[in-house]
């Protein structure tokens, strides 16, 4: 199950697991936004390949306003995901 | 341990409680729960998007040989999909611009796991995944 939360200083805040039964509710988060946002990471557990192909999607549609999504507090399993992936160098994270 | 499971995306959930129940059985550590996890997801989505014909449950099992995690997801009627030969080649270091959503999964789940084999045996495709566990500091 996958949460997605407004925290206080207007950042998105995930939690739980980002998988693909949660990406169609994702991607409508993710893809209405016109902004980039931090993306507080600290309570996601677990993301695979959809939970990626959704960030992706807005992160592509956010650079073409010259913006961005930043992703804190990764843990290490899903940061060496990110890393395996490429997206490392497409992402900003923290 | 042996488990059957619905053709759908929404056995994602029982696929967790599924890895959780063998690591408690076991005892193994949760530091690795989360390669095995991903393995899985990533192959039974696999067969489901990729079968779209398929009917019946998908199997899976876990067992431990040797100090190695062996996990066999296996699609009793399917074509032949062997993700080592037919997933496209993942070209990581590409700008964004030129990335594009999906094909990712095949590739990171030879990242997490250690060795990925693929038979297919009258009309049943295997793929069994191998991880040696307690050496992966992280994924």
């Amino acid at each position: 199950m996958l949460e997605i939360k407004a925290g206080e200083n207007q950042e998105i805040i995930l939690v739980g697991r980002f998988d693909a039964a949660q990406a169609d509710y994702a991607k409508k988060v993710f893809l209405a936004l016109d902004e980039g946002k931090v993306v507080d990471f600290s309570r996601l557990e677990y993301i695979s390949s959809a939970g990626l192909g959704v960030l992706l999607a807005a992160q592509k549609r956010l650079s073409e306003r010259g913006q961005g999504l930043r992703l804190v507090n990764v843990n290490p399993h899903i940061r060496d995901i990110f890393r395996f992936s490429g997206f490392d160098q497409i992402f900003e994270i923290e | 341990m042996k488990g059957s499971f619905r053709r759908d995306i929404g056995s994602l959930d029982d696929l967790v409680r599924f890895v959780e129940e063998f690591f408690s059985a076991e005892g193994l550590s949760p530091v690795d729960r989360f390669a095995v996890d991903f393995a899985l997801e990533e192959i039974f989505t696999n067969f489901v998007k990729y079968n779209p014909g398929g009917t019946g449950d998908i199997d899976v099992s876990l067992r431990l040989s040797e100090g190695e995690l062996v996990l066999a997801v296996a699609d009793p009627d399917s074509g032949s999909f062997d993700p080592g030969r037919d997933a496209p080649e993942v070209d990581t270091g590409k700008p964004l611009e030129e990335r594009v959503p999906g094909g990712l999964g095949v590739h990171l789940v030879r990242k997490v796991m250690d060795r990925v084999e693929y038979r297919h045996e009258e009309s049943t495709s295997t793929v069994t995944l191998y991880k040696r566990l307690g050496e992966n500091n992280h994924a």
